[in-house]
């Protein structure tokens, strides 16, 4: 009985992401890999398609770069990172600091993914990182953009931001 | 079987999110909308939601209390509530809950007016009977002190001063007759304030619950004491004991201690004894200008004379204390001396202490003028006038007596200042702030109580600059009593601040504010805390 209740609880707890929210299809990486963010949109807003997504790439995330879509814009912001950071022996002070795909059209009731890739650096095993994301649709927009205070239930947000956890990194990499 | 127990459980916690993975149902609009004014009660209430929900719960609330409405009728989208008969002009909120096909409960609030007397600045329903319950417990309440005054200060000098047999003669009748009216505005007390205590209509009278309100609370204690003193003064009427007089007229004064605002105070240890000391003063003072006015007009002024002396004297002792007392407890209630003219309490009790003033000037008339010339020869005309003088004291008495129950209409500026944000004209209401991520957002709601109310936000960045939001959405709810959150449109002021004027908050207690505030693109704050609403007494 004890097992079930911890399965239960394991399986409630760490697909967070998997709710009717905008997620990531791995909510788990290792530290300091490299990780592919899958988001995915299983609905517009108030019925109407998603037109825009917008997201915003986490501190300690670095050589981002998104996947193109078909019949879809990408547009790129570059930034200052808070400190630099090393990419394999390279010092990284800037790069992408938030991704917009745009001018495309996916209907309410039809899903799709939108990807890109970037390295993990500088967290420790247990740090939740959080990717906030602007849906912006035909009419109305969601922001995943909300973030749960110490001792809150992320369950209890209305439009949590997609986040993931970093796990102990894989040695000697 | 662990394995399996495990597997189950993996399973069933699963397909409880793929359920989740269809959306949410959105509340597309509600017809009354929220905030619209009406000039008609609407037939029916309709929520429109974007995909089929079921209902949870539905209420609707005016008067802070929740009217009785058929179950609401779910087509589709669409919740529908019939409503049974034409609702009155007045503000409603809809609290509702309804479960969508995920299962995933949501709820809201709306609020709407209905008719003329809806506006902003009119009264909410909340007040349509407060005035009823306000004015008749005033009217009440000034007979009551008026005749519990009466009995008990009547009482009370045979026990200090020797009166004539003729004269306790004159008075007895009356006397009984005004304990036992005393006895049944003691009643009908218990039922007035009780009625304002709940709210409602006037009918309520005529069901148990107001009396049983009231004498749950601390008006209880104090009509009890108040009844006792009178059954202790009629039981004792012909028994002639002074002791049992004494008792029964030191319990009346103690049933003016009990309740009201000034018991509130702080120091209620020196609050209690002092109110004491002021009604048994009071009480004195007025029972005696009853005896003292019979004395003049049917004794002779040689036998008039040493009773009025006595009385000057003891009189002289008792106003003293009375006033000392009467500072003391205004000295208490007020913060500064600007209360008398900024605050509704301040002025009645200015207005008060004026009278009291007057009654003081005849009183020192009658003491320093015409009493010592009832023993010389111009005794006729001293007995004439103070006849009159007497007769004056009486009515600035009445009139003390009236602004003495109208105390209790406002509460004291001291109860106040716990509240309030700033002094001046500022209204009432309550100040409080909360930081998040060292952003602080400062909340003033006033009037704090039911009905109409106003919010002022003000965000500062952890510079301590005002923020300036992308976007900022006010909910308030209050679970304690099932009203799911209700938003509250704000509109950005040239100060930086923020406020959301003119809505209803139809019950008192704990509500839950959240404020969502969008401070770029990316970054929400999202503040919560606890405004306090309490019962709408002030006006």
């Amino acid at each position: 009985m004890r097992s079930f209740i911890a399965a239960a609880v394991a399986a409630a707890l760490l697909p967070a992401a998997a709710n009717a929210h905008v997620g990531l299809e791995a909510p788990e990486a290792p530290a300091n890999s490299t990780y592919k963010a899958v988001f995915q949109i299983g609905h517009g807003c108030e019925g109407t398609p998603t037109t825009t997504l917008r997201v915003r790439i986490p501190e300690g995330m670095i050589a981002v770069k998104p996947m193109p879509k078909p019949g879809w814009d990408l547009s790129i912001t570059r930034g200052d990172y808070a400190r630099p950071y090393d990419y394999f022996g390279q010092e990284l002070t800037s790069g992408v600091t938030e991704v917009t795909w745009s001018g495309g059209s996916l209907p309410d009731d039809q899903y799709d993914e939108f990807v890109l890739r970037g390295r993990l650096t500088g967290f420790e095993p247990g740090t939740v990182v959080r990717f906030p994301v602007v849906q912006e649709c035909e009419t109305g927009t969601h922001r995943w953009i909300e973030i749960p205070e110490p001792g809150q239930d992320p369950h209890d947000l209305d439009e949590p931001a997609p986040s993931l956890t970093i796990t102990e990194g894989k040695s000697g990499h | 079987m662990r394995h399996l127990a495990c597997l189950i459980g993996l399973v069933l916690a699963l397909l409880g999110h793929a359920a989740d993975l269809r959306a949410h149902a959105v509340l597309l609009g509600t017809e009354p909308a929220q905030g619209a004014r009406l000039t008609a009660a609407p037939p029916r209430l309709a929520l429109r939601f974007s995909e089929p929900v079921v209902p949870i719960d539905l209420q609707i609330l005016a008067n802070g209390e929740r009217l009785v409405v058929p179950a609401p009728a779910a087509r589709g989208g669409d919740v529908l509530v019939e409503l049974p008969a034409v609702l009155e002009d007045g503000s409603y909120l809809v609290s509702y809950r309804v479960r969508s096909a995920d299962t995933h409960p949501i709820g809201g609030s709306f609020a709407f007016t209905i008719g003329e007397a809806a506006g902003a600045s009119a009264p909410p329903p909340a007040h349509a009977h407060d005035r009823f319950w306000t004015m008749t417990a005033l009217v009440v309440r000034a007979l009551l002190y008026g005749g519990l005054l009466l009995v008990a200060g009547g009482r009370l000098l045979t026990v200090t001063v020797q009166v004539p047999s003729r004269i306790t003669d004159l008075m007895s009748g009356p006397l009984r007759v005004t304990a036992w009216a005393s006895l049944g505005l003691v009643a009908l007390f218990a039922g007035v304030s009780g009625g304002g205590l709940v709210g409602g209509p006037p009918a309520i009278l005529l069901t148990a619950r107001p009396w049983m309100v009231a004498l749950d609370s601390p008006i209880g204690a104090s009509l009890a004491a108040a009844a006792a003193g009178l059954l202790l003064l009629l039981w004792e009427d012909g028994r002639r004991s002074a002791v049992v007089r004494a008792i029964a007229a030191a319990l009346v004064a103690l049933s003016f201690a009990l309740s009201g605002h000034a018991v509130t105070a702080a120091s209620r240890w020196i609050t209690l004894p002092a109110i004491w000391l002021h009604t048994l003063g009071a009480a004195f003072w007025l029972g005696a200008l009853w005896p003292l006015h019979l004395a003049l007009r049917h004794l002779d002024t040689a036998r008039a004379a040493p009773l009025i002396e006595t009385f000057s004297r003891r009189a002289s002792l008792a106003v003293g204390a009375l006033l000392l007392a009467g500072l003391l407890l205004a000295s208490l209630q007020l913060t500064s001396p600007a209360d008398l003219i900024d605050t509704g309490y301040g002025q009645r009790l200015g207005l008060k202490i004026l009278a009291v003033t007057g009654l003081l000037a005849v009183a020192a008339l009658n003491r320093f003028h015409l009493t010592p010339g009832l023993r010389t020869g111009a005794a006729g005309r001293s007995a004439q006038g103070l006849c009159r003088t007497v007769a004056a004291d009486m009515v600035l008495m009445a009139l003390v007596i009236a602004l003495t129950a109208s105390l209790s209409l406002d509460a004291p500026p001291r109860a106040l200042t716990g509240h309030m944000a700033g002094r001046g004209p500022q209204p009432a209401g309550q100040t409080l702030e909360t930081t998040l991520r060292k952003h602080t957002l400062g909340v003033t709601v006033a009037p704090a109580v039911i009905g109409a109310n106003s919010l002022t936000l003000r965000l500062l960045v952890p510079q301590g600059r005002p923020l300036s939001a992308e976007k900022l959405e006010i909910r308030l709810a209050l679970p304690e009593k099932g009203i799911e959150p209700m938003r509250v449109a704000a509109t950005r002021e040239d100060d930086g601040s923020y406020t959301a004027a003119g809505f209803f908050l139809p019950v008192a207690g704990a509500w839950e504010l959240r404020v969502d505030v969008l401070v770029d693109d990316f970054t929400k704050l999202i503040f919560r805390t606890e405004l306090q609403i309490g019962e709408a007494h002030r006006h």
